[in-house]
């Protein structure tokens, strides 16, 4: 057992003077103690998670890490715009099982009349952000190239490569924008806020910079780039070799502002960037691999890297929409169906069905891509030969234009000549061999021919524009049109 | 030179003179109970005026040096009410006999980082939960023991899963994109509340970590090792913690060694629990109905031949899958004593519950130890520590993008299938439903694994120097250290055969088959150098204490994850699927402060005014050498015996600045990792930029209070107001995307938060020795937070966040100038039918909250009942949103309001809901009444346990108890207490939530 405590301390005699001295002591020698250690710590901490940008920017090796990200994000930013377009464009479903959003924003919209849009809040006015900051990675690279102490020539390498993909970027924002417009200036500081510009002016911005690119490629000589580039780019990993690459973007961008305000003046340019892209001669392509010969994206199961969306085991959402196969051309033999459409599309073994809106069940899915690891293309060959068919078409060089468009129809579809083009025809051309490659939605609508994509529902439309997101509107100072 | 402190302060020690041993005698006594006579371990003995005290043993007896002359002796015990006794010159015995502190009048609170005063004083608003209202009936967590039971803060649980996961929020949110969770203290050492991702989303196609449902890290702290919590709600109270502050803290206090023999405590409790309330499916009664509900031919055959043999048995679906009545069984021993000059406390505690659901549960094994230790006469030490595992099984809940969580599932599937059965070969059947993209949530549960694994260790010491003592001046030195260290180890597992998972499903993909790996590690440390001076002049007429100190706090964390899909069959290693990703996150954040603070209590101990500042420099902070300044001061007044009845009545104000210190790394402009490409990996612009300007929110508080005790004591109240400023608030920029830069977050919005908290505490009838004690306390407590500005160019934002809602469709939280910080937005149809998304349709911070609590005591039997009451707050209902778009809603068959807009009830309001364009259609009102804990005790009585010689106890007691045995609550759902993201703002989403349970216990508690 224990005792009772006492915890009585010592008192008695006061001794205050002593006490007072002895407490000032050591009060501050506590404070002593304190503002010491406060100055052996340095609060400066690393950011363990992520490069900084005063880190990178001094660096060599943040060239390669700055252009393999344009790459990147090039890639990252594809599936969305193709599942998009091809949605308005009535190519695809995509039948997200836990979402209706995918059906309703894109394919119902909101609104009645001609107020009927697709709503900037929802699903469908995606693809913009991502666009603008590929662009503000390209003129990272450009800067920070031009900051480092690269030769002149390797410095115009890489600001051709830079500017030809922020072009790139511009076109797909506008393509989706279209008649809204779109800013084409990146600020520095991000709080600038860059003004709107028609949509005739930005295709003119995208032209100049893909000229200016070419500029740079050319001045570029017979020095490298500072980086290398995916095997994606093989054959176009040269700046003199990349420029048939930035030829050809040129040329597509040429040929859609030439059915727009441009008009021949942009076809004949275009027929001038085709013959200095990668196009095949006239007639001279033979088979699909020759067709095929363009830029891919490039996927791959490596930890990190990504893979393909839009193949089906990857993503079994993304769905076909019949009307390719009951609008298909027969072969020859009168019974089999465009090689193209056989190839690029497969019957589901039950049909599937859309997540809410019930009615409108999908029976066919996508084979263009065999496995999750399939390039997708930027750009190729078998586009450039209809690029070269319509500038032709446009400018009444009819048997050139039968030229390309049967070379097309014979090696890529199976089918037998057409004697007399017509834009419906080349739109079919289109339509068959750029299935899913994120045509058909824009080529309706700057031929003007919006109404004969197939409605599924009496109660679906087809979107004209896809609208300024909210993100932005909310931002802006003064909201432009569109918001 | 900390070395010369203590040779200075040695010297000084020895240079003091010895005691006066002249005049002086020593004071003897016992204290006891009023009610009863038992003895008082534990309670203090001070002479009035002087700096001497002692404290009693066992037998409740203590020896008190006193100097000649007649003295006043104050006797003080935890749970009692204090008595002063005048012990003239000639006498040497003092006997005192406390009577209960129902009505919480004693105690102390603190006041600073080495300082307290005692509550009666104290000039801010105290809330203090004892730890036996703690640990009486068992919990899945803190939160949960603590719901009921704190006016001035909201305290829900997330949802029903084994294991915790809740939140404390406390005077409503007071950051928008910083810290919302209070900042927790276990006897000084800074703990963490850290909530880890598991990667679950990646399983099941989640939003984000929010929706995977786990626990925050106060689940490891054990209940039973409390002695007492503590919430310091208002700045002036809680800003002894400078930049961690804006959240309040919870200050937790650990059951310490008392001098005496060994005393040791057994309790052994078994419990069960149970589903609280099914939410329910619809009845079929006709093929035509089953097949409307969807437009899959799969699906519609499979409903057919369902139908084949007459309308298919009901498949009670919930019933089947968390019907299970589930054991818990809980054993803890304490071991107490100790002598003069060392005294312990350890504790171990064993708790298995066991989920609702197949394949659920938790178990927390923990250990702690206290050990006080006096050294010589002026050094004590404390030394103290704890060692737990907490284990959970969670299964899966929440938002999911595979209809992988159950209730998502079961919403889109009739309950025609027996999902439930096994076939022959023991294999469950596929979901049919939504043409076979569902899931069969007892497959899942069977055979999908979610393993939470916490090992940690919680360290605490404490040394304190008694620098000098007389009877005028007193003077402390303590050095207080601590470190929380935890590893959070992660095991997910998705066989590739499971329905959701398989080759081509959405989330199976070209990898069917999941399986993560991963690890989350803290370290929290803390220190502090403090000293505290008290003057008290020889008459009295004020006691003055200075403190000042300096504190160094670190925080570190680690967090890494192997997430590998595609693997092989019979393989469960994520390392070995076809297709890794590797994750990891660090952390580091140093703070550094300084404090000052000067208390004065005066007046006869009448008036108290006190103030402080502590100056703070932090890493996370976009200049990290600026001194950030947080002051603090409390003032009140008691009026003693003036009013007719009212025994006292304390007024008390108190003004105070704390902080909320930026999130690690926003101080950084960043580059983002984007992946590879052809085996390259690319950088690009952070989405969000850093802002190299960042500082502290800074909230600026004040507090107004009265509290009064009334006829006799037998009535409390206790009235609080309160006014918070919140600037340099952080919030979200959104800039113009087409820059390029998506985010910025900047300090530039203010809010104000304005409540009331009142708190009643009666003793309607009180009687002597083994008759009827009820003592009944109401709380009431109201609170609302309003956004005041933003600085220009920052427009009204959300943060994508899942437990912020889910886009205007369901409602959302959108922080808007003017408006509640917890208002939910969504979309609304116009007069001219035009859909206007983001407007403010209602809120969902509740319009007042109240809790009653009732003690009774009669002979050896007593009932305690918390009864918790929410009155409003509204609730995104997406659970029954869910339902009834997948036509499978419990009363989707009751007649419709309104034909002309769906023809059934469910039918109506799912048109109602018009596709998300009138979000108010889902939006229900979240009132709830719950029993959340009834406990009936029975102390043996020491003839019976005298009896017991076989097991030679001392005492016995038997208690019957229950939590959450009851909700009342009109709102169509299982419970609007739920947030299917976690923590966050406000909490209103109901989204498939793991079943909220009732639980049943009994336990044994025996003392040796």
């Amino acid at each position: 057992m224990t005792n009772p405590i006492d915890f009585t301390p010592r008192t008695g005699r006061s001794s205050r003077g002593l006490m007072r001295f002895h407490v000032k002591r050591s009060l501050f020698a506590v404070a002593a103690v304190a503002s010491l250690a406060a100055c052996q710590n340095d609060l400066t901490l690393p950011n363990y998670n992520s490069p900084t940008v005063e880190g990178l920017s001094g660096d060599p090796a943040g060239l390669q890490l700055a252009a393999t990200g344009i790459l990147v994000s090039e890639r990252d930013n594809y599936v969305g715009y193709i599942r998009d377009v091809s949605l308005f464009g009535r190519e695809g479903y995509y039948y997200f099982q836990t979402d209706a959003r995918f059906v309703s924003d894109y394919l119902i919209g909101a609104g009645t009349g001609t107020n009927r849009a697709i709503s900037s809040t929802g699903f469908a006015s995606g693809n913009w952000f991502d666009y603008f900051r590929n662009e503000r990675n390209a003129l990272f690279l450009a800067n920070a190239a031009d900051a480092s102490t690269l030769s002149a020539q390797q410095k115009a390498a890489a600001r051709g490569f830079a500017n030809t993909f922020r072009a790139l970027d511009m076109y797909y924002v506008i393509t989706e924008r279209d008649t809204i417009g779109s800013p084409v200036d990146i600020p520095l500081d991000p709080r600038n806020q860059p003004p709107f510009v028609s949509r005739d002016s930005v295709y003119r911005t995208i032209s100049s910079l893909l000229e200016s690119a070419k500029t740079d490629l050319t001045a570029a000589g017979s020095e490298g780039f500072p980086f290398t580039l995916h095997e994606g780019f093989a054959g176009f990993d040269t700046p003199a070799t990349f420029l048939m690459f930035n030829r050809a973007i040129a040329a597509r961008v040429l040929n859609v502002r030439g059915s727009l305000e441009c008009g021949n003046a942009c076809y004949t340019q275009a027929l001038t960037a085709v013959g200095a892209s990668f196009a095949t001669a006239p007639g001279a392509a033979g088979s699909l691999a020759e067709l095929n010969l363009g830029v891919y994206n490039v996927y791959s199961t490596a930890p990190g890297d990504a893979l393909n969306g839009l193949n089906f085991t990857q993503d079994a959402n993304q769905l076909a929409h019949a009307s390719i196969v009951t609008d298909a051309q027969m072969q020859l033999d009168g019974i089999t169906l465009d090689a193209r459409v056989i190839r690029k599309v497969a019957a589901l073994p039950t049909p599937v069905n859309s997540p809410a809106d019930k009615g409108i069940p999908a029976t066919y899915r996508f084979t263009i891509y065999p496995s999750n690891t399939s390039p997708t293309p930027i750009i190729r060959n078998e586009e450039l030969l209809l690029i070269r068919a319509e500038a032709n078409l446009k400018l009444g060089s009819i048997p050139a234009a039968l030229v390309d468009i049967n070379n097309v129809r014979a090696v890529s579809g199976g089918l037998g000549p057409i004697a007399t083009p017509t834009i419906d025809a080349l739109i079919y051309e289109r339509r068959a061999s750029l299935l899913l490659e994120g045509f058909r939605w824009i080529d309706a609508r700057r031929f003007g021919k919006l109404a004969t994509l197939p409605l599924d529902l009496p109660t679906h439309f087809v979107a004209k524009v896809v609208p300024i997101p909210k993100a932005e509107c909310d931002a802006r100072v003064t909201p432009p049109n569109g918001c | 030179m900390r070395r010369n402190t203590f040779i200075l302060a040695a010297c000084l020690a020895a240079a003091l003179p010895s005691v006066a041993q002249a005049q002086s005698r020593d004071v003897t006594g016992r204290i006891t109970t009023a009610e009863g006579g038992q003895p008082l371990q534990d309670a203090t003995v001070t002479v009035i005026g002087q700096q001497v005290g002692a404290r009693t043993n066992d037998r409740g007896e203590f020896r008190v040096r006193v100097s000649g002359g007649d003295v006043t002796l104050l006797a003080r015990a935890l749970g009692y009410k204090r008595q002063e006794r005048r012990v003239p010159a000639a006498a040497t015995t003092a006997n005192f006999s406390l009577e209960r502190d129902a009505l919480q009048l004693e105690g102390v609170t603190i006041t600073g980082a080495a300082t307290t005063v005692d509550r009666r004083n104290a000039g801010v608003a105290v809330v203090s939960v004892s730890g036996e209202d703690i640990s009486r009936v068992p919990a899945p967590s803190l939160e949960s023991a603590l719901q009921g039971k704190v006016v001035g803060a909201q305290i829900s649980m997330n949802n029903g899963a084994p294991g915790g996961g809740g939140q404390i929020q406390i005077r409503n949110a007071s950051s928008l994109l910083g810290r919302i969770d209070p900042l927790y203290v276990v006897d000084g050492v800074i703990i963490s509340n850290a909530v880890r991702s598991n990667g679950l989303s990646v399983i099941t196609g989640s939003l984000n970590a929010g929706e995977e449902n786990g626990t925050n890290r106060l689940a490891d702290i054990n209940p039973n090792d409390i002695e007492n919590i503590e919430i310091l709600k208002g700045a002036a109270a809680s800003a002894i913690y400078g930049s961690q502050a804006t959240n309040g803290v919870v200050v937790i206090t650990t059951k310490r060694g008392r001098s005496g023999a060994t005393s040791i405590g057994l309790t052994q409790r078994l419990g069960t629990s149970q589903l609280i309330r099914k939410l329910g499916s619809r009845r079929f009664t006709s093929l035509a109905q089953a097949l409307a509900t969807t437009g899959s031919p799969s699906t519609q055959a499979a409903i057919t031949a369902a139908f084949a043999n007459g309308t298919p048995a009901y498949q009670d679906y919930q019933d089947q899958l968390f019907g299970e009545v589930a054991p818990t069984l809980e054993t803890i021993v304490s071991v107490n004593g100790g002598s003069d000059n060392t005294k312990y406390y350890v504790s171990a505690d064993d708790k298995q519950e066991k989920g609702i659901a197949r394949n659920t549960g938790a178990r927390r094994q923990s250990m702690r130890f206290n050990l006080d230790q006096t050294l010589g006469t002026k050094l004590t030490a404390q030394l103290g520590g704890t060692i737990v595992r907490s284990f959970s099984q969670r299964g899966v809940s929440n938002n999911d993008n595979a209809l992988s969580s159950p209730l998502y599932a079961f919403a889109y599937t009739p309950a025609i299938f027996p999902l439930a059965q096994k076939d022959a070969n023991g294999k469950f059947m596929d979901n049919p439903a939504v043409g076979g993209g569902a899931s069969n949530p007892f497959d899942t549960f069977e055979r999908l694994v979610n393993n939470e694994d916490v090992y940690r260790q919680i360290v605490n010491a404490r040394i304190n120097y008694s620098l000098f003592s007389n009877a005028q001046n007193d003077i402390q030195l303590s050095v207080l250290g601590g470190a929380d260290r935890f590893s959070n180890e992660g095991y997910n597992y998705g066989p590739p055969d499971l329905q959701f998972l398989r080759f081509g499903t959405a989330q199976g993909g070209s990898y069917p088959g999941v399986a993560i790996q991963g690890n989350g590690t803290g370290l929290l440390t803390n220190s502090s150098l403090n000293a505290v001076w008290t003057f008290t002049p020889a008459n009295r007429w004020l006691s003055a204490t200075t403190s000042g100190g300096w504190q160094n706090e670190d925080s570190q964390g680690n967090d890494y994850s192997i997430i590998g899909r595609g693997t092989v069959p019979s393989l469960t290693n994520a390392a070995g699927a076809a297709n890794t990703n590797v994750l990891q996150l660090r952390s580091f954040i140093r703070s550094r402060a300084f404090y000052a603070q000067e208390q004065i209590l005066a007046l006869d101990d009448k008036f108290l005014i006190a103030g402080a500042i502590r100056g703070e420099r932090s890493s996370v902070n976009g200049d990290v050498d600026k001194l950030y300044y947080f002051p603090r001061g409390q003032v009140s007044y008691r009026l003693v015996d003036l009013i007719p009845y009212v025994s006292e009545l304390k007024l008390r104000a108190s003004l105070g600045e704390a902080g909320n210190r930026p999130n690690y790394g926003a101080r950084f402009i960043t580059l983002t990792n984007a992946g590879l490409i052809g085996g390259q990996t690319g950088l690009v612009q952070a989405d969000t930029s850093g802002n190299a300007n960042i500082l502290p929110e800074r909230m600026h508080e004040a507090e107004y209070g009265l509290d009064a005790a009334m006829l006799h004591d037998r009535v409390r109240f206790e009235g609080t107001y309160y006014d918070r400023r919140i600037k340099d608030l952080l919030v979200r920029a959104q800039l113009a995307q087409s820059t390029g830069v998506n985010l910025q977050n900047v300090n530039g919005g203010t809010m104000q938060s304005k409540g009331v908290e009142l708190a009643l505490t009666l003793l309607p009838v009180q009687s002597s020795t083994n008759g009827l004690n009820w003592t009944s306390r109401t709380t009431w407590y109201q609170s609302s937070t309003k956004i005041l500005s933003f600085i220009e160019g920052v427009r009204p934002f959300t943060t994508g966040t899942a437990a912020g809602g889910f886009g205007n469709a369901y409602g959302r939280l959108r922080y808007a100038p003017g408006n509640s910080v917890s208002t939910i937005w969504g979309n609304q149809i116009q007069a001219d039918g035009k859909v206007r998304p983001d407007t403010p349709l209602g809120d969902a911070n509740p319009k007042y909250l109240m809790s009653f609590g009732n003690d009774f005591t009669y002979g050896n039997f007593a009932i305690n009942t918390v009864i918790d009451y929410r009155r409003g707050g509204l609730v995104s209902n997406m659970t029954k949103n869910l339902f009834d778009e997948g036509q499978n809603s419990w009363d989707y068959d009751q007649p419709s309001p309104d034909p002309t807009v769906g023809a059934t009830l469910g039918e109506y309001r799912y048109n109602l809901w018009a596709n998300g364009t009138n979000t108010a259609a889902y939006l229900d009102d979240g009132s709830y009444t719950k029993v959340r804990e009834v406990t009936l005790a029975y102390t043996v009585p020491q003839r019976l346990v005298s009896k017991l010689a076989t097991i030679n106890a001392k005492s016995a007691r038997i208690s019957l108890s229950g939590r959450n045995l009851f909700i009342i609550s009109g709102y169509n759902g299982f419970d609007p207490e739920v947030s299917n993201g976690g923590n966050f703002v406000a909490r209103f989403v109901d989204l498939a939530p793991f079943p909220p349970s009732r639980s049943f216990f009994l336990s044994v508690d025996l003392g040796f």
